[in-house]
């Protein structure tokens, strides 16, 4: 069994909306629906500053299904719609789920929603249509500031993998998604006390956000 | 959240089936109630259907419902095993009756009666125990649900014993209807104080922006832990869900209870009680929903 998640590395996001937009193509999602969504979080006042601009401090927070380790939303799911698959992500059975959204109440992050079409709630399923065959999550694939990266949380956080930078290859579009690079060869050097999770209510999320010391973390 | 009606109107109607069928248990074991055992019983499952019904409207695949025993230990599946466990009895208190030939249940189904009564509205209430939404997230909620329900049932069994000419069961009602609602005001109360006081519970980034929900403007705990007791619900609480739903259905209950009342008029100062006492609990537990926030504040539901 592994244990697939995703680090976005906060100092490089740009909120570009490029993980959102590439995200509702992909997976088809209803208008009105956001299977991530980037919340600006700031400006803040620096401490010390003088309170006003420049002396203030911000950052953008890509926020999706946290695949937790003790899923609030498969604790009250009451047909096992909601599961903990092999691959370690939260996955959504819809043909068991009765749309009673009891999973979205219990979601602290609000990243459910209810398909008003098929009428079950859905959300990030870190496109295991594309992992299962090696490919990256499309709002890895696509993020706008190669900030995002993807893999198993059992070979480490280092190892995780984002495309390679478009000049690597030194070549196409097609040969760039195909190249990857690693978090510990792409990005700038950071501690085990940069890696933050969103807040945890006894659920244990599992995706990890990427802030360095001199910005501090809201959550 | 918005609110959820189907949901709200579920909850309200077990608990006034569990009233129903709670004081008809309890005056079972008193000896008395005898010409209302019908009555109660019919009115116990027709409550128990019509919030059933209502579920339906927010399920969107009720028929998969069944899928529920999937899941033994979720919350919605020990509701619906409650449910279902609470119809039994009402039937098997019925059968009971009908085969006994005093004409009256065994004192063992009337024991029945109240433990599947005051079982199904703390179920019901627990389901909804959730540390997304601290709000709910307390045993205060189940607790409320329960002492509804000894209120419901104490002022609907007024009614039925006074349309069925069971003078011997109202003042035993009047006084559960009584002590119910005396527990529903503290409760009540408490529960609005403990959420005043929830402030802790929620995590805010202090200044965010959502450009998925960007007229919706930033939100901070205290419009949340201030809002029942002295904010934008203030009135609706005060007035509503204590003077109406609490105090209104104690005086009434007491009046009943003390012989203050004449007997030909227990059928309209019932009626009346128990209204107050429908309007009283609606109006909490859309309250209920109106500061169901998330603990992440700057988290909006979808829903």
């Amino acid at each position: 069994m592994s244990n697939l998640a995703i680090i976005t590395d906060l100092n490089r996001c740009t909120g570009c909306l490029a993980c959102t937009v590439a995200c509702k193509a992909i997976n088809g999602v209803d208008v009105g629906n956001f299977w991530i969504k980037t919340l600006r979080v700031g400006p803040h006042p620096i401490e010390g500053g003088s309170g006003t601009y420049p002396d203030v401090e911000m950052y953008f927070l890509p926020v999706q299904c946290q695949h937790c380790e003790n899923p609030e939303c498969v604790r009250v799911c009451p047909t096992e719609a909601s599961h903990v698959a092999e691959d370690g992500t939260i996955q959504i059975d819809k043909d068991k789920c009765i749309g009673c959204q009891f999973c979205a109440m219990a979601c602290p992050y609000g990243v459910r929603y209810l398909n008003q079409t098929e009428r079950v709630v859905e959300k990030c399923t870190l496109c295991e249509q594309r992992t299962s065959q090696g490919e990256l999550p499309q709002c890895v694939a696509q993020c706008g500031a190669r900030a995002r990266f993807f893999g198993d949380l059992d070979n480490g956080v280092e190892n995780f993998e984002g495309p390679a930078h478009p000049d690597s290859p030194g070549c196409g579009y097609d040969d760039m998604t195909k190249t990857r690079v690693k978090l510990k060869d792409y990005v700038e050097a950071f501690t085990e006390n940069d890696i933050h999770h969103l807040t945890d209510k006894g659920n244990a999320p599992k995706l990890m956000y990427l802030l360095r010391e001199g910005r501090k973390w809201r959550e | 959240m918005e609110i959820q009606w189907p949901l709200i109107l579920f909850t309200f109607f077990n608990c006034l089936a569990g009233g129903i069928f709670l004081m008809q248990g309890i005056l079972t074991l008193a000896g008395k109630g005898k010409s209302m055992q019908l009555a109660s019983c019919i009115s116990a499952i027709v409550a128990l259907a019509v919030g059933g019904l209502a579920v339906f409207f927010h399920l969107q695949h009720p028929l998969r419902m069944l899928n529920g025993f999937g899941h033994i230990t979720s919350g919605i599946t020990i509701e619906l095993i409650a449910v279902i466990v609470f119809a039994i009895a009402v039937i098997l208190y019925f059968l009971m009756m009908r085969r006994s030939e005093e004409g009256v249940a065994p004192k063992w189904c009337a024991v029945l009666a109240v433990i599947v009564s005051l079982l199904l509205p703390f179920l019901t209430g627990d389901s909804y125990l959730m540390s997304a939404i601290p709000v709910w997230d307390t045993m205060l909620l189940p607790l409320y649900y329960v002492v509804a329900t000894v209120m419901l049932g104490g002022l609907a069994a007024m009614v039925i014993a006074a349309a069925t000419k069971a003078e011997d069961a109202v003042k035993l009602s009047a006084t559960v209807a009584f002590i119910g609602s005396l527990a529903t005001l503290a409760v009540t109360l408490i529960y609005a104080v403990t959420i005043s006081g929830m402030g802790e519970h929620f995590t805010e980034m202090e200044y965010y922006f959502d450009p998925t929900l960007p007229d919706v403007a930033m939100r901070q705990a205290e419009q949340v832990t201030a809002a029942i007791m002295v904010g934008e619900h203030a009135v609706a609480f005060w007035l509503g869900a204590i003077v109406v739903g609490c105090v209104v259905p104690a005086v009434l209950s007491f009046l009943a209870m003390s012989g203050k009342i004449a007997a030909d008029r227990t059928m309209v100062l019932a009626i009346v009680a128990l209204v107050c006492a429908i309007i009283g609990t609606l109006v909490w537990r859309v309250l209920l929903y109106e500061v169901a926030v998330n603990a992440l504040i700057q988290f909006q539901w979808a829903l």
